[in-house]
């Protein structure tokens, strides 16, 4: 049998079937947890973000307007969360440079972070995370979870273009933050 | 064709918002230096694509992300509970407005015993005829009433270093806190469900209607419906009782125990019919 599409879901959902959300949830729980475990850094903050995702993702699902994946309305949502958290985080007396520190997932889950470009993936990361929000969220959407400028904009509300031009934006910064890593060997 | 013009042409192309023209490409072939940029554009894509770990979720985050969303309003439950959720739900509103005005709380510590670390959602404190906004940074004392709504989230770090961790639609009464004098911490789950991260320093008490969970150093997570208990214990052991009998639970077991019925012996491994699902997690210690 073809698998359901998120819609179909989502729809299903509306019509007060609960197998049917939780085959989304099933289905999408790794990808949000992911996003949130990037943007928020602490693993038990990235379950909470995940669990609020979609609590409210059940409780508007009537909102959902695509017919495809519905993977950039749940990190848009995921996005909320996350800058809600991130207020929390700088009220807090803990910094977010010693959240940072050690907290990162491995690049790969068959290696540590002795591996060669560790140091330089963690540059990367923080570097990442000292972006604006406007500019972070699109940057780990794109070449995290690799979704599309059209996805992205979707996920944020925006038009493609901005989306786009917020990524180039925030490479531009990368890129001036990070110039010894960008160069060609 | 300046080297400006085809190093803003190039990142278009980079970021597939332009394509390549000839004029730039005549440009890059004869410039070392925008061919170098060029370059370095394309270490830098490979390099963001390469950077960001994959974090695997916990075995069982979408069982619980499952069973906080679709988790069955219990027809067993008193209407009084729903009275609590409404007047949660309008608590959180005013106080949260209250508390834009106020910024985050620092209760003045006269008898606290932990302080809540992160809430979202609806969660209040209860505090005898007083409904305080569960807060960040805001100190919970003894007999205070913690209470999350079916939105809410909250976890609280006591000061002997255990962690708790409410899930939504749940009661938690703090009977004793952590007072150096080596009695244990005592609380009273009344409804919902919640995970605790106890360290090996401290004894945690953990009343339910059909029983009490005892444990040290230990994390493990409960679940009550008012009628049925379940007790999942990821790290460590925990010692479940009632007036019926009791037993030890140990790391990646679980037992459930129904009022007026003995706990059942613990088992492990497929323990997916409780709140934490199956399997057992790394310990993490509690960071704030």
């Amino acid at each position: 049998m073809a698998e359901r599409s998120d819609a179909e879901l989502l729809r299903r959902t509306c019509e007060g079937d609960a197998d049917a959300f939780a085959e989304l949830v099933a289905r999408h729980t790794a990808r949000v947890y992911r996003f949130a475990r990037t943007a928020v850094a602490d693993p038990d903050d990235a379950e909470d973000v995940t669990q609020e995702t979609f609590i409210e993702a059940f409780r508007y699902a009537r909102r959902f307007g695509g017919t495809g994946s519905a993977i950039p309305w749940l990190l848009g949502i995921a996005a909320n969360r996350c800058r809600t958290l991130r207020r929390w985080l700088r009220r807090r007396p803990q910094s977010l440079e010693t959240l940072m520190e050690g907290e990162w997932p491995a690049t790969d889950p068959t290696a540590g972070n002795e591996t060669p470009d560790a140091e330089a993936h963690l540059d990367i990361r923080r570097a990442v995370a000292d972006l604006p929000a406007s500019y972070r969220v699109p940057v780990i959407m794109r070449y995290q979870e690799g979704l599309s400028y059209a996805e992205i904009a979707e996920a944020l509300g925006v038009e493609p273009n901005a989306a786009s031009m917020r990524v180039h934006r925030a490479k531009n910064m990368l890129r001036k933050r990070l110039r010894h890593l960008w160069s060609p060997e | 064709m300046t080297c400006r013009d085809a190093r803003r042409e190039l990142a278009q192309v980079q970021d597939e918002v332009a394509v390549l023209s000839g004029p730039v490409r005549e440009h890059v072939s004869l410039c070392p230096a925008c061919a170098a940029y060029a370059d370095g554009l394309q270490v830098q894509e490979e390099r963001l694509a390469e950077a960001f770990g994959w974090a695997e979720p916990p075995a069982d985050l979408a069982y619980r992300v499952t069973e906080a969303v679709l988790r069955p309003k219990a027809a067993a439950r008193g209407p009084v509970w729903h009275l609590y959720a409404s007047a949660v739900a309008i608590a959180t509103v005013i106080l949260a407005v209250i508390a834009v005005f106020t910024g985050p709380h620092r209760d003045q510590d006269e008898g606290g015993l932990g302080t809540v670390v992160m809430a979202s959602g609806g969660a209040v404190i209860v505090r005898g005829s007083e409904v305080l906004g569960g807060v960040e940074g805001r100190r919970t004392r003894v007999g205070d009433l913690l209470i999350t709504a079916s939105n809410g989230l909250a976890r609280l770090r006591l000061d002997d270093g255990s962690c708790l961790r409410l899930q939504p639609d749940t009661i938690v009464h703090v009977a004793a806190g952590p007072d150096g004098s080596g009695r244990p911490v005592c609380l009273s789950l009344r409804q919902g469900g919640l995970q605790a991260l106890v360290p090996a320093t401290s004894v945690c008490a953990i009343d339910t209607p059909s029983g009490t969970a005892v444990m040290q150093g230990a994390q493990l997570c409960l679940v009550t419906d008012g009628l049925q208990t379940q007790v999942a214990v990821r790290e460590g052991e925990a010692r479940f009782v009632n007036s019926e009998g009791q037993v030890v639970a140990c790391s990646a077991e679980y037992t459930t125990a129904r009022v007026g019925s003995p706990p059942m012996t613990p088992c492990p491994g497929a323990s997916y019919r409780n709140e934490c699902g199956e399997g057992s997690l790394p310990s993490e210690p509690c960071r704030r």
